[in-house]
């Protein structure tokens, strides 16, 4: 029996200021393509999956990319609030200078991956699971991060404030300027090898 | 927990009819006495009090198909609904009759099919969170972040709006006082509406505890299947259910500390049920070959 066949696919393809928004492309396979400057505000991509792939200085609002797979992808500077990446799964993926205000990432898996200066206020994350990962430079304002799980995992500069982390789960993680202030909500959070390095 | 409006789904559950007898299933299947059948005139009324929900209107069961009037419902939804806003989700019952129908009706990724032949893992819903969860401010906070109202869906069934489809279906079982009247825009009302609901349901359930989940029983071809039950909740089953009057159950008489709540909830991924998702019988397939050796036996 054969696997899905992705109703749309884009291979090997650069592409700038390119306007996919507002599209339904679910079920779709993006390799080995890059996205300058394009759009794909509230574009439906769920189950889609995303390999070796780069969007620069792209409006990614709103999308969709609820139970998605990304391989190798890198979001740079992009505009990410409002957007749903609900139970998806991301290895080798790194999200850097991007808005992630107001996401849906609940469920998702993260491995091998890196977020680097991303301001994640207003988000949902419960569920979360990062594994092998970095995460510098992250404001986790007033978030849903039950359950939240970092295993092996580097915080560097992470803000943490009126977010609500019971449940939540850190072993075997390095934390540097990354202190669970008062304010969050830590009702049975387990912590374990975990160390706190100094700058 | 999150409004109604902010779901991608609310679903009119058709009927609480299933050929399967999954365990520990979100409608509790295996347990009534008597399934309900909706009838069309609701069935429309259900749909207009969805006027200008931005999610899909799912039609759900039980198994929609058993429905004796599942042509009808197939085109009420057709007709009243667009279809980018419809979705369906069936277990396969007679599917070759009906599965053009529904491709006609349906786009293909709005169309849940899942006949449970692939292995998968069910939580346990009937265990009453005040009988096994010891600390009282956790239990709350577990409820508030409960899984299934997160992700999953609002319902309606013959006995009104519901804040969670797993509420519905326990307000069936238990004769509970029944959901907020369907009139429209119902869905717009704040959670702080379903306050009632949320207290008698929840307090009932244990969706939301970090339980061991368990093999559906691929819809019980393989046997009779064993629901999980707690103390308080096996009494009140006791002469409303069919499962339980023959024995298919198991008792959870123990509580469960802060401690173990936080190493069950190391390898607790309940949304997880299957590692894949269904549209069609081939997705189904497709895994049942890369899984292990338990099969489902053919029904």
């Amino acid at each position: 029996m054969n696997a899905r066949e992705p109703q749309f696919v884009i291979n090997n393809s650069n592409f700038e200021e390119k306007n996919f928004s507002n599209q339904n492309k679910n079920f779709s396979l993006i390799s080995k393509s890059k996205f300058f400057n394009c759009s794909f505000k509230y574009t439906l991509l769920k189950e889609t999956k995303v390999n070796d792939v780069i969007f620069k200085d792209c409006d990614l609002t709103g999308v969709d990319l609820k139970s998605s797979e990304f391989k190798n992808v890198e979001f740079n500077n992009c505009k990410m609030e409002k957007s749903q990446f609900n139970a998806g799964i991301f290895k080798n993926t790194n999200i850097i200078d991007s808005a992630c205000n107001d996401i849906k990432i609940r469920g998702a898996y993260l491995n091998n991956s890196e977020i680097v200066n991303c301001d994640f206020s207003n988000s949902d994350l419960n569920r979360v699971i990062l594994e092998n990962s970095k995460i510098n430079d992250i404001k986790f304002f007033n978030c849903k991060m039950f359950m939240f799980f970092c295993v092996n995992v580097y915080l560097k500069n992470v803000k943490f404030k009126n977010s609500n982390l019971t449940l939540s789960k850190f072993i075997n993680c390095k934390k540097n300027n990354s202190p669970m202030g008062q304010t969050n909500k830590l009702l049975c959070m387990f912590e374990k090898n975990v160390t706190n390095e100094v700058s | 927990m999150r409004d109604l409006a902010e779901m991608s789904v609310i679903h009119i559950e058709v009927t609480n009819a299933c050929h399967l007898r999954c365990a520990n299933c979100t409608r509790h299947l295996g347990h009534h006495k008597r399934p309900f059948f909706m009838d069309l005139e609701f069935i429309a009324k259900a749909i207009d009090s969805l006027e200008g929900f931005p999610g899909t209107i799912g039609l759900m069961g039980g198994e929609p198909m058993m429905h004796p009037k599942i042509k009808e419902i197939i085109e009420l939804f057709a007709k009243k609904i667009d279809r980018r806003h419809r979705h369906i989700w069936t277990a396969g019952y007679k599917w070759e009759d009906y599965k053009d129908l529904v491709h006609e009706h349906f786009d293909e990724d709005f169309i849940t099919f899942n006949d449970h032949t692939a292995p998968g893992k069910h939580q346990p819903l009937l265990v009453a969170i005040d009988d096994v969860v010891e600390n009282k401010e956790l239990a709350d906070e577990l409820i508030s972040n409960c899984w299934i109202q997160e992700q999953w869906s609002a319902s309606i069934t013959p006995k009104g709006g519901f804040f969670c489809e797993v509420a519905g279906s326990l307000d069936y079982l238990l004769d509970g006082p029944g959901g907020v009247e369907i009139e429209k825009g119902w869905w717009k009302k704040s959670l702080d509406h379903f306050q009632k609901q949320i207290n008698t349901s929840c307090r009932r359930c244990s969706a939301c505890i970090p339980l061991q989940t368990e093999s559906d029983g691929f819809g019980g071809r393989n046997g009779p299947t064993i629901d999980t039950i707690s103390v308080s909740n096996l009494e009140l089953l006791k002469d409303k259910s069919l499962k339980v009057k023959r024995g298919n159950y198991k008792l959870m008489k123990n509580t469960l500390s802060d401690a173990d709540i936080i190493k069950n909830s190391f390898a607790w991924t309940p949304s997880r049920f299957r590692n894949f998702n269904a549209h069609r019988p081939e997705d189904s397939i497709q895994h049942r070959l890369l899984s292990p050796s338990v099969k489902a036996k053919p029904i």
